[in-house]
């Protein structure tokens, strides 16, 4: 008898490691590929109060990179490359560059004036943006519509389609 | 206009002023003048003298869905706020969508939603139990 409870104790070990390496596998893969936006979902033109205290404010824009990262983010610093060259694209096509943290004071900033970094949002882009997760990255039109958007760190297929869609809008 | 928790008037201890609460709603600009009726009923007029001691403590919120455009004047014991960080701003709207405001303790952490449904008087009944 006690041979079965100890076969079983065993099997119920084995299932709880086997358990917890798995969900050590899945939190250590970097995510990616997710998208929380359905296309051409409408974000409104976005104003907010900047890191360095500045307002910013809604202006029309031919198109927008938006990004939700923030300093202390793993996944943010595996994608550096590539979001740098996507930031690259979007300003030779003259869109507006937007960063944004989750929380206030989670961006140090930067001393590049053509990002700008949002530490206050309004009601309106709290309708429609989701600022759990960081990395994402996000492409609009020049009427707000998700375009592109990614959640997780972006490798070079992403940017690959992401500068597509930049293009696209030119 | 702007704000979020380290905004909010602080003791020395950086406890809330006086230990106290910070409740904050979505306040529409459309149709800010009935909202804002609404709360100075709730606020004002509650029957009871334990009541409005409970409330003096009280911080209050009202963040404008409208940012920069809203043009409000509100009673003195009501900050007027339009910019909040991302998530504190989207749990505002999730909890907004519910009829529902946010009560935040004295150590700034998320008490409690309070449900909007009835009378001011069944609201600010609802808000001295969470903040007695």
């Amino acid at each position: 008898m006690s041979n079965i409870y100890d076969k079983l104790l065993k099997i119920v070990i084995c299932a709880l490691i086997a358990g917890d390496i798995a969900y050590a596998v899945y939190a250590l893969l970097p995510r990616s590929g997710i998208n929380l936006y359905e296309q051409h979902t409408a974000f409104p033109q976005i104003s907010g109060i900047m890191y360095d205290g500045g307002f910013m404010p809604s202006e029309p824009a031919k198109c927008v990179l938006l990004r939700v990262t923030a300093d202390g983010c793993p996944h943010c610093r595996e994608d550096k490359s590539q979001y740098g060259q996507l930031r690259q694209s979007a300003r030779s096509l003259q869109c507006k560059v937007i960063e944004v943290s989750p929380r206030a004071g989670q961006i140090k900033g930067s001393s590049d004036p053509t990002v700008a970094h949002l530490q206050y949002v309004d009601m309106q882009l709290a309708k429609v943006l989701i600022p759990y997760e960081t990395p994402e990255t996000i492409v609009l039109d020049n009427a707000g519509r998700v375009v592109w958007t990614r959640e997780g760190a972006m490798d070079d297929s992403a940017l690959s389609s992401a500068v597509k869609s930049l293009r696209a809008l030119r | 206009m702007f704000g979020n928790m380290i905004n909010a008037e602080k003791d020395k201890d950086g406890h809330l002023r006086n230990k106290g609460h910070l409740l904050m709603f979505a306040l529409q600009n459309v149709n800010r003048d009935a909202q804002l009726k609404m709360w100075r009923s709730v606020l004002e007029d509650a029957n009871s003298e334990t009541l409005q001691q409970q409330f003096s403590s009280l911080q209050v919120w009202a963040v404008c869905d409208e940012g920069a455009l809203c043009r409000v004047s509100v009673p003195k014991y009501i900050t007027l706020v339009g910019y909040l960080d991302p998530s504190q701003m989207r749990a505002l709207v999730n909890v907004s969508t519910k009829h529902q405001a946010l009560l935040y303790d004295s150590d700034k952490l998320l008490k409690s939603p309070i449900d909007l449904s009835g009378t001011s008087n069944d609201i600010a009944r609802r808000l001295a139990q969470e903040v007695q």
